[in-house]
């Protein structure tokens, strides 16, 4: 089991896809205020997947939803690249998250009136740039989707249906993909089939992936994890197996956690 | 399940608000017109009423009028406190500001006979002495103790005997009843002086009626019966005062019920359409509530309670919206009757308006029935709902195919509703030139109304087929965006919801569009018409044609605001002589000077060349083209000309000035013909006209006097004639369309829920604000467009086939596409899908991108 530090936020930004800097979100205000995230430092490198895990209430959601531009910070600060996302309006943000971020969801959300292939091509038509139909071809490949494009989401199944969101979140190569739960909704078998493509898709594509999972099998997929307990960060496990993840899972719970920081 | 009934109704309160205007507007329509009709009916029985006063029986003569004697009979009879006649006549009566014809009756010999309440002063009880309505006495400007003069003719004998000047002292006035229909209320003579002038005035002393007071306590039954008995009488009709009000009442109200059952068929198709939308509404509520439903069904609600809960719903939504229905209904007719009162104070509207039972039960009953009935289909769906659906995720739910039998219906019945109207047109066309061209007409409306009902269910029926075709070729018209892609998809995902949206517009638009065609085509036909018969705008001639008219008289019509073109004739009298030998005096025109293409708006005087002679028609003479006529003029000048039988007036003729100055060198200038600006108003023209030469005439005395005519004025009444009809029905048929309207904002807003985490995926994805809004208004301009245009269409055709039924048989059919009216549709249609999706619009962008990621 090895935990190590995680690297202090500072000559990161030339490799870090995504960066969070005192990072803190409060929902509510005086007695009920909630601290969601309280004053989150974190670093997620490009060209690397990375797992978010932590228990419910953990903040991991939140954290997800402040670096990928859906909600806004309470304080502190978000970056993707060298752009500061706390500092974007709702459409300035829209346009980054069209042309520089990717999403996948646990229940797939496809457009059910499109095909695969519509579905696919969608983030793109969003942005009126044409669709790097080499780069397509590559994805389709990869994800094995070559003979499902024409299908409509109800005609596929869950598997298929989550690795044409895949497909769909990487179509415009974007900075990092988001995927949240990808694998919730599906069987071990799909899931596993989801998560050696997120890995894949790392590793021989270059892509960037944060992940938010609750499931210590599909963390031990990522190359680090990164826990959270309480709304702060509580550790990052490098190269992580399941049961690594599951000890420092229970590491947390512990009342007086020995997790390092 | 009534807790549960109403808590849903509380959580779909938004949208159930939506669908209850539906309702709320068509019963509003039903109250309205049933109150309507019977404040009509009640302004006419009270009419009636008044002309009685308190009479306790009226006596009315049948065939023969009452005898002299009769009055004096009456009195006779026991329990009788008095009887006076019946009757009224009218004189012209002139005040110190004015003199009007005002219809007098006698001062009654009992207060209960009195028609009309003396507000001031005494009754006129000698001769001399006159009670006026104060209205009337307003109007004339005088007040009691002032004199007013009248005067009439004597009458003998069907003639004329003498004229009489009378003066009358005004000593009494009566309460202005302003109401149109009681007579004898315009005021009161002394009984002796009123028989005096009544029979000198119309010659005869018959009297058709008398009004009969009992004595206080007396038997009514015993005392009429022996009035009854009276042998001066028996040719007569005793009634009570309310026996004969119903019955006058239902003689006028033949003309009531008409209106009625006309407002009543609007009401019925805003509430069919109301039907359409609510039925909508229910099987989205349905839909979105599958998962209550289903786990109402597994913690033990039985199908039959789950159908009362949706129905109760809707009866619950009927009442309540039926009940503010019939306020809003309430409140326009009193508004109406109020406004009505201010434009026309003293008219023929009744100022109070009679609640009666029936209106509110009946609109309540209406109300309640079409929403329970729209509300049937929605049940049965939501019967269906599993238990099990309960433990499942709900996917977007896939809107099952439509049937293969519903398509063979659709064709069905839109292809024989067709063949069936063309059927209307051709037999209406086939027999308009023979003698049974009503036959025709009318065998040819019912043909044509139960093809055109046919093929427009039909229509309805086969939109669910249709509609998901149109709509992809108008969204490629909304650009090639992505919003506008994405709106197109989801406009034809749902494509029942879809279809009942549109076909509520359908109805809507086809049947405005239908009249709107039908009465454009209508006044074309009707102004082609006039323009072969009445060719010139305006003609202002001498009525004595040895008379000329001046050249000023000329510059000034020239010279009128909105006359565009003038031409004068020459005009002489002459004796024409047929081929047979027959001779006949006629009038002989010819241009002097203008072009006359210029001012007519008929080419009839195209076919005018030195040989030929247009003639109109003779007196029982039939004239052949062709013929050779001899003109004699009245220096005994012959000519033979060429006849050419032409629509140019009786016994006129119209020759070239050339052979006109052969034929009569010296004839005066008679006539100036002017046509009008096209877009001139003509009542103000020909007033400007008129006006103009009458400042003419009263500066130059020997200027002749000329008569102004023409047909500008006819075809503005026409034109006015249709247009205020057709307002009228649009008017009405707007409700529906309103209503229509609504649905499509329902409908948006449903689907905007629906799609609610697809909405947030696409922000998430990088749909802007801005797109989304812009997506929304894609798909509800698609929407409200497509129906517009089928509608639209239809109503075109049904318009077109209407009016060649209709008016086939007046010869010159022009039909004609409304595009004013079609313009309307097409703006009121986008502008109505722009508007029903800002409401969605602002909860869709509310949406946080991060209800996207939620899992249910």
């Amino acid at each position: 089991m090895t935990q190590t530090l995680p690297t202090p936020p500072t000559d990161q930004s030339a490799r870090s896809a995504v960066r969070a800097v005192g990072l803190t979100k409060i929902y509510g205000r005086g007695d009920v205020a909630v601290h969601a995230l309280d004053g989150v430092d974190v670093t997620f490198a490009s060209g690397e997947f990375t797992a978010i895990m932590g228990p419910s209430g953990s903040g991991k959601s939140t954290l997800m939803h402040l670096l990928a531009g859906l909600d806004t910070a309470t304080a502190g600060q978000a970056w993707l690249g060298g752009t500061e996302l706390t500092a974007l309006n709702d459409d300035q943000l829209t346009i980054l998250r069209r042309e520089r971020v990717g999403f996948v969801f646990q229940s797939f959300n496809l457009l059910p009136m499109f095909t695969a292939e519509q579905n696919m091509a969608l983030p793109s038509q969003l942005s009126g740039a044409k669709l790097d139909k080499e780069w397509t071809d590559v994805l389709v490949s990869t994800l094995g989707l070559g003979d499902r494009l024409t299908h409509k989401p109800h005609e596929l199944s869950g598997g298929q249906q989550q690795r044409v969101a895949i497909a769909r979140a990487l179509s415009t190569k974007p900075d990092v993909v988001f995927a949240d739960e990808p694998t919730g909704n599906l069987d071990s078998r799909s899931g596993t089939e989801v998560l050696s493509f997120l890995r894949r898709s790392v590793r021989e594509l270059g892509q960037t992936i944060v992940m938010v999972t609750h499931d210590p099998a599909a963390a031990a997929y990522a190359d680090r994890v990164v826990l959270l307990a309480d709304g702060q960060i509580a550790g990052s496990i490098s190269d992580p197996t399941p049961e690594s993840v599951l000890a420092g899972l229970d590491a947390l719970r512990q009342p007086a956690a020995t997790v390092v920081r | 399940m009534l807790r549960a009934t109403l808590d849903q109704m509380r959580a779909s309160a938004g949208r159930l608000a939506a669908a209850g205007i539906a309702i709320l507007l068509g019963t509003a329509f039903v109250a309205a017109s049933l109150l309507a009709s019977a404040t009509m009916e009640q302004a006419t029985h009270d009419a009636f009423t008044a002309s009685y006063a308190d009479a306790d029986l009226v006596v009315t003569a049948r065939s023969a009028p009452l005898t002299s004697s009769t009055l004096a009979d009456i009195r006779a009879v026991d329990g009788v406190k008095g009887a006076d006649i019946e009757s009224y006549f009218g004189l012209e009566i002139a005040g110190a500001d004015a003199a009007e014809y005002v219809a007098l009756a006698p001062t009654p010999s009992d207060p209960a006979l009195a028609v009309g309440t003396l507000a001031e002063g005494v009754e006129a009880t000698a001769p001399g002495q006159l009670v006026l309505s104060a209205d009337v006495a307003e109007r004339l400007g005088v007040d009691i103790g002032d004199t007013v003069s009248t005067s009439f003719d004597v009458w003998e004998n069907n003639q004329i005997t003498d004229s009489r000047t009378e003066q009358l002292r005004v000593v009494g006035l009566l309460e202005a009843t302003g109401n149109y229909f009681s007579t004898g209320s315009g005021g009161r003579l002394e009984a002796g002086q009123y028989d005096e002038w009544r029979i000198a005035a119309s010659g005869t002393d018959d009297v058709w009626g008398a009004l009969i007071a009992f004595e206080d306590g007396a038997d009514a039954a015993a005392v009429r019966a022996s009035i009854e008995a009276l042998p001066s009488i028996a040719d007569a009709s005793v009634q009570t005062l309310p026996e004969l009000a119903e019955e006058r009442t239902a003689a006028e109200t033949g003309s009531n019920v008409t209106f009625l059952v006309v407002m009543l068929a609007f009401a019925s198709v805003a509430l069919a359409v109301a039907g359409l939308v609510i039925t909508n509404t229910f099987q989205v509520l349905v839909a979105q509530r599958t998962r209550t439903l289903a786990l109402l069904r597994c913690v033990g609600a039985s199908r039959a309670q789950i159908r009362a809960s949706v129905l109760g719903e809707a009866a619950l939504l009927g009442v309540i919206a039926s009940v503010v229905g019939l306020a809003l209904g309430t409140g326009i007719v009193l508004g109406g009757v109020k406004v009505l009162e201010n434009l026309f104070p003293g008219a023929l509207l009744g100022t109070t308006v009679p609640f009666s039972w029936y209106v509110p039960v009946v609109t309540l009953i209406v109300g309640i029935l079409v929403t329970v009935l729209a509300a049937l289909v929605p049940a049965r769906m939501a019967t269906q709902v599993a238990p099990v659906a309960a433990l499942r995720p709900i996917e977007g739910a896939v809107d099952e195919r439509s049937g293969r039998g519903r398509l063979v219906l659709a064709i069905t019945a839109s292809v024989l509703g067709a063949l069936m109207l063309a059927g209307g047109v051709a037999l209406a066309l086939a027999l308009s030139e023979t003698d049974s061209s009503d036959v025709g007409m009318l065998g040819g409306l019912a043909l044509g109304v139960l093809g055109g009902l046919i093929s427009l269910c039909g229509l309805l029926i086969g939109s669910v087929f249709l509609i998901p075709k149109l709509l992809p070729v108008l969204g490629r018209l909304a650009g090639k965006g992505t919003p506008a892609r994405i709106a197109t998809a989801n406009a034809v995902r749902n494509p029942r919801r879809t279809a009942a949206t549109t076909n509520a517009l359908v109805i809507g638009v086809a049947l405005v569009v239908m009249m709107s065609t039908g009465a454009y085509s209508a006044r074309q036909t009707l102004l082609t018409e006039l323009d072969s018969s009445f060719p010139v705008d305006l003609a202002a001639g001498v009525s004595d044609t040895s008379q000329e008219v001046t050249q000023a008289q000329i510059d000034a019509v020239r010279q009128t605001d909105g006359v565009a073109a003038v031409a004068t004739l020459r005009t002489s009298s002459a004796d024409l002589t047929l081929a047979d030998g027959y001779r006949t005096g006629v009038t002989v025109n010819s241009v002097a000077e203008g072009d006359p293409d210029a001012v007519m708006r008929s080419d009839v005087l195209a076919d005018l060349d030195d040989d030929t002679i247009l003639l109109g028609s003779l007196f029982d003479v039939t004239l052949e083209d062709g013929d050779t006529v001899t003109l004699t003029s009245a220096d005994g000048t012959e000519r033979d000309l060429t006849l050419v039988q032409a629509d140019v007036g009786r016994y006129a003729a119209f020759v070239t000035p050339e052979v006109f100055a052969a034929l009569a060198p010296d004839a005066p200038v008679t006539t100036i013909w002017a046509q009008m600006e096209d877009d001139a108003d003509a009542i103000a023209v020909s007033d400007a006209l008129q006006s103009a030469l009458n400042e003419l005439t009263a500066a130059d005395p020997e200027a002749p006097v000329l008569q102004v005519g023409g047909s500008a004025i006819e075809r503005a009444a026409y034109g006015q004639v249709i247009d205020t009809l057709l307002a009228v029905v649009l008017g009405l048929l707007g409700v529906a369309v309103v209503i229509a309207l609504v649905g499509v904002a329902n409908t948006l807003s449903l689907s905007v829920l629906e799609r609610r985490r697809e909405n947030a995926t696409l922000r998430a994805m990088g749909l802007t604000r801005g797109q989304l809004r812009g997506m929304l208004a894609v798909e509800g301009v698609l929407i409200a467009t497509v129906g517009a245009a089928v509608g639209a269409i239809a109503g075109l055709l049904y318009g077109w086939a209407g009016a060649a039924i209709v008016l086939g048989g007046l010869g010159s059919l022009e039909l004609g596409v409304p595009w004013l009216q079609l313009g309307a549709v097409a703006v009121i249609a986008v502008t109505a899908g722009l508007l029903a999706s800002v409401l969605p619009a602002r909860s869709a962008v509310r949406q946080s991108p991060v209800a996207a990621l939620a899992t249910d």
